[in-house]
């Protein structure tokens, strides 16, 4: 649970990890927007092989890396499988299930295989985004790109309490498991009720603790601000790079 | 091969999305972010359109609030992620036969109001995006929407009316979940449908979809309502000073 949401993963050092984030944000954004341009499932397709070789490369547990991408894997067969059968169109082959007769269109495999490359190749990109860059200079990048101050702040301090707040859960949840909380469905619900008041509560007191250390620490009610360096002339390169290579790929794959 | 414009049947294009969304999307938490690359991307900017003013609002909120009170951002923050671990809590679903998760929103938009529920979902959800693909970063305008718009303000107004109708906490907060769960899938079906419909599809799809997504939504919704009527009996009971949001004064 904790690997899964942690982002210590981007903490270890690699050319990915490196880069500054600004730069790593807008080519993610870049990468998603041409995916959803992206006429032919070639592209989308060719970001999601050139995301998983990228995650393979930096050795990211192929068990997280799975966890993560499935419900981006199980999401696109569906889309696919819906518009294969649920499409008009010519049709391809028949398939018979439960005594209905179901048509497969080939419009409808082009647009299921289109949306469904769409999928995975822009979870890919978000998913290597989150692999190689700390969440603080995540946040950071963002604030740099004008996104509210408040708004990163609020994000921050979520993602610092999930651990504690996870913690804590997992003790209570543990408990309950123990004390046979989670037999029978009206027995769950109250568990998992009474779990979600308690976390609740907890937070409302702890904020008061929390809140006084940070207090005797300087904290004035907004974080101190400090000027993002300049990116560097490799950030640059690789940026400049990274653009015309999707470019190529993007009007290559495109074409009909 | 001969071109032949194939319309189905309403009832099969129903059977077909019942079996493989039952099969497939065996856990709400697929159903209910619409991942990236699902939506064209004219209509992600136009999510993002619809729900910036909520979000600016929201956040406009939490500084008026937290210029009067240097403890309220950290609060905002240790309810959000409050919020985030009961969204990802494991509960058995009857009739379905999974486990699944509650939302959430429900219970942080009593708590801190449907703006505020806004702000905290649009951060969750850019987690998630990050760290589990449920959803996307180009998505998440609709996914703000669906989760944060409409099963807040739904969570919250419910709550706040079935209160003064003078029913009891736990009533209110239980329709509150219930409706706000419910809110949010026939949201996400409409996002879709208005998305991905085509010429004439417009309603057999969202009703295909609505359907398709009814027998885990339906046990869910029920779900998230003990849940949420639970938690709030609990926090009444453990702590009876608690005064926030929609729990303000005898409402």
């Amino acid at each position: 649970m904790f690997d899964l949401f942690s982002d210590y993963f981007a903490s270890r050092a690699s050319f990915a990890s490196s880069l500054d984030c600004r730069v790593k944000i807008i080519l993610t954004v870049l990468a998603i927007v041409t995916i959803l341009f992206s006429k032919s499932f070639l592209y989308p397709l060719g970001i999601f092989v050139f995301c998983v070789i990228a995650m393979f490369l930096l050795k990211l547990p192929s068990f997280i890396v799975f966890v993560r991408m499935l419900p981006a894997l199980g999401m696109a067969a569906i889309v696919f499988l819906l518009k294969m059968f649920l499409s008009g169109g010519i049709p391809v082959f028949d398939l018979s299930l439960g005594g209905f007769e179901l048509s497969a269109t080939a419009e409808g495999i082009e647009a299921g295989t289109l949306i469904a490359s769409r999928v995975v190749g822009s979870v890919a990109v978000a998913l290597l985004l989150g692999f190689v860059t700390p969440l603080h200079q995540l946040f950071r990048g963002l604030a740099w790109f004008g996104v509210s101050k408040t708004w990163v702040e609020i994000a921050m301090f979520t993602y610092r309490y999930t651990f504690h707040i996870m913690d804590t859960a997992m003790q209570v949840m543990s408990a309950q498991k123990v004390r046979l909380g989670y037999v029978g469905a009206m027995n769950s619900f109250s568990s998992a009720g009474t779990l979600s008041g308690s976390l609740i509560i907890n937070s409302f007191k702890q904020t008061e603790k929390i809140a006084e250390a940070m207090i005797a620490r300087g904290y004035t009610g907004e974080f101190p601000d400090s000027p993002m360096p300049r990116a560097g002339f490799s950030d640059i390169l690789f940026f400049i790079f990274a653009v015309a290579v999707m470019a190529v790929f993007f009007f290559a794959g495109g074409l009909p | 091969m001969e071109a032949v414009a194939i319309r189905m049947n309403i009832s099969l294009r129903f059977v077909f999305a019942f079996l493989f969304f039952v099969g497939a999307f065996y856990t709400d938490a697929f159903a209910m972010h619409i991942a990236d690359g699902i939506l064209p991307a004219g209509w992600c900017a136009f999510w993002w359109v619809v729900v910036l003013p909520f979000i600016v609002a929201g956040i406009s909120k939490i500084k008026n609030e937290s210029k009067k009170d240097k403890t309220f951002k950290p609060f905002i923050g240790l309810i959000g992620a409050a919020a985030f671990i009961i969204s990802c809590l494991p509960v058995p679903v009857p009739f379905a036969g999974v486990t699944s998760h509650p939302v959430g929103v429900g219970i942080a938009a009593i708590i801190l109001g449907p703006l505020i529920a806004v702000v905290i979902a649009s951060v969750t959800l850019t987690l998630q995006a990050l760290f589990l693909a449920h959803g996307g970063l180009g998505t998440l305008g609709a996914d703000i929407f669906s989760m944060g718009v409409v099963g807040g303000f739904l969570g919250y107004g419910i709550f706040v009316a079935v209160r003064r109708l003078g029913f009891s906490w736990v009533t209110a907060a239980f329709l509150a979940g219930l409706l706000s769960d419910w809110g949010t899938y026939a949201s996400t079906s409409a996002l879709l449908t208005l998305a991905l419909h085509e010429v004439d599809s417009l309603l057999p799809m969202f009703a295909s979809l609505v359907i398709a997504f009814s027998p885990t939504q339906i046990p869910l919704g029920i779900m998230e309502g003990f849940i949420s009527a639970f938690a709030i009996r609990f926090i009444k009971n453990r702590m009876p000073e608690f005064s926030l949001g929609a729990m303000k004064g005898k409402l």
